[in-house]
């Protein structure tokens, strides 16, 4: 569960003016470019500093250390960026335990286990270097370290905006691979996607977050044309823009 | 392939080094404890051997440190000014006549290590302004920096007498002669504390070798592991440069040699480095007191001379 509360964040200029709400379920952020969704994730994430409170469960985001908050919720970026591309996805994957190991100590066996066995599970090569994997790849490495790093909650930025549709589909697969009991919060430009996931949607715009905790009623043409200014044709389920 | 013919080349050359130097000793004498030849070799050869290993070992780490701590292939102690700052701090030491040891610190080291923490400091504080601007922005800074130190450098120069003027020029060319066993043990003790910083956070420095928003989500404090990690540094090239004077180029080159050499992930280098980096100024050291050469040639000219062709082959040849 996560409760924000007047939540105001960005960078030189506030992007986020004054938000709350309270996410139980699992979440999809949607709003257009630029409006804040992945300002809004780093807040939550505690990757930039904002003013306001965020609640991880029953503890103040703010006060957690470094490795509690690693622990609490984590944050997958839409692209995997690395100054050193020869590391190794097992190596990868096994950073993902550091919240849980003790200082000037090495990773436990039982952590090394563990990761051998999502890597296996993932059918990624352990020994590849993580520069030689593809988009499609990547996202699945990052959803492996995820799980191995077990936090509570995982904000997905933009999961699918480098994947072709068949990774899409498989990225789509591989989160029901995560436990029931890990919120899951999915920030996407793709409405078919959203009215897929099903999740609780919070709307991002003119700085202010709307929460429907019934999708559908998000989904309901005239609400999505009020949204995002465009009309829209919705046939057998599908969400299209109207472009003529 | 390449890698083993480096290194044998390497280790000759530095084993051959206290064999060399402008005296000829006569090598059935050197273990007779009262002869000249006994006292060059043991007295003098040998420190600066271990004087040129262990610089190059820290010169390299540092530049393995910057490098991975800002993540960007440029980035030094040199090219971000802190060897600048060193060379200040020592410089000034010597203008106001501290050529004294208190209580066993020699003050010229404390004066270097004084200029490299405040450049650093001073690199922080104005990067606060510049942070969303990416690394680039952060060289440029540590270049200004840079400068701004070599002229504030000048200033002293024409400060001082000329005895004085001549022992700062003479210090900022760099150089590994005329040291005994105290500067070659100090400078051993830095790298080694250097090299063991490193080697414990070798997990925490293989997970910003990813970047830093990536370290931050695992649960590593960056801010303060880099605080504290520029703090060690900055202590062991300052003591370092206060001792040899600023020798350019090889913590840059090292580092990269290392990491096409070895094709491995960053944080698995830092031994290699260690190594490579030290047998590289041993060689270096070995070859500007070639027997032929008329003069010793600056340590400093000859390290750009060998590294900066090999480090050209090696970015063209690539991996």
């Amino acid at each position: 569960m996560i409760t924000v509360t007047h939540l105001t964040c960005g960078y030189q200029k506030p992007v986020l003016h004054d938000i709350s709400f309270t996410a139980e379920k699992n979440l999809c952020i949607l709003g257009a470019n630029g409006v804040g969704k992945s300002t809004l994730a780093k807040a939550l994430s505690g990757l930039i500093p904002a003013e306001g409170e965020i609640t991880i469960n029953t503890e103040a985001l703010q006060a957690l250390g470094a490795a509690s908050r690693a622990k609490a919720i984590t944050y997958i970026p839409p692209k995997l960026e690395s100054f050193d591309g020869l590391i190794s996805v097992y190596e990868f994957v096994l950073m993902g335990r550091y919240p849980y190991k003790e200082p000037f100590s090495s990773y436990h066996k039982e952590d090394e286990t563990l990761v051998k066995r999502l890597i296996e599970e993932s059918a990624l090569e352990p020994t590849q270097q993580i520069n030689e994997l593809s988009s499609g790849q990547q996202q699945l490495l990052l959803i492996t370290q995820a799980l191995a790093q077990q936090s509570e909650i995982i904000i997905f930025d933009e999961p699918t905006a480098n994947l072709d549709p068949k990774h899409a589909k498989d990225f789509y697969d591989s989160l029901h691979t995560l436990p029931r009991t890990t919120q899951k919060i999915v920030i996407t430009h793709d409405l078919n996607l959203a009215r897929q996931l099903s999740f609780e949607i919070l709307f991002l715009q003119n700085h202010e977050a709307k929460l429907y905790r019934d999708p559908a009623l998000f989904f309901q043409r005239d609400n999505l044309e009020a949204c995002y200014g465009v009309s829209f044709n919705v046939a057998d389920g599908h969400i299209g823009v109207a472009y003529d | 392939m390449i890698k083993a013919l480096t290194l044998i080349v390497l280790v000759a050359l530095t084993l051959t080094s206290p064999f060399l130097g402008a005296m000829e000793i006569d090598f059935s004498q050197i273990w007779q404890q009262a002869s000249l030849d006994h006292q060059i070799f043991f007295e003098l050869r040998v420190p600066r051997l271990l004087l040129a290993f262990f610089s190059g070992a820290l010169l390299s780490l540092g530049g393995w440190l910057f490098q991975t701590l800002f993540r960007n292939a440029l980035m030094t102690p040199f090219t971000l000014g802190v060897s600048g700052g060193a060379v200040l701090g020592t410089g000034l030491a010597v203008v106001l006549g501290l050529n004294t040891v208190v209580a066993g610190v020699a003050l010229t080291a404390l004066f270097g290590f004084g200029g490299a923490l405040l450049s650093v400091v001073l690199l922080l504080w104005l990067s606060r302004y510049i942070i969303h601007r990416g690394t680039s922005s952060l060289l440029l800074l540590g270049i200004a920096l840079s400068f701004f130190f070599s002229a504030a450098l000048m200033v002293l120069f024409s400060l001082a007498s000329a005895i004085q003027s001549h022992a700062i020029l003479h210090y900022t060319m760099g150089s590994l002669s005329t040291m005994g066993y105290t500067q070659a043990l100090t400078v051993a003790v830095m790298s080694m504390m250097l090299l063991g910083t490193l080697y414990i956070k070798r997990f925490e420095l293989a997970l910003l070798g990813i970047n830093d928003e990536h370290a931050r989500l695992k649960g590593v404090d960056t801010k303060k592991l880099t605080y504290f990690l520029l703090l060690v540094s900055s202590l062991a090239i300052g003591v370092l440069i206060s001792i040899t004077g600023p020798i350019g180029f090889i913590g840059l080159i090292i580092p990269h040699v290392v990491r096409k050499l070895y094709a491995k992930a960053n944080h698995h280098l830092i031994i290699p480095t260690a190594i490579f980096g030290g047998l590289f100024l041993s060689a270096c050291d070995t070859l500007s007191r070639l027997p032929q050469l008329q003069s010793e040639i600056p340590i400093g000219i000859v390290t750009a001379f060998i590294g900066g062709p090999f480090f050209i082959y090696l970015i063209i040849k690539g991996k």
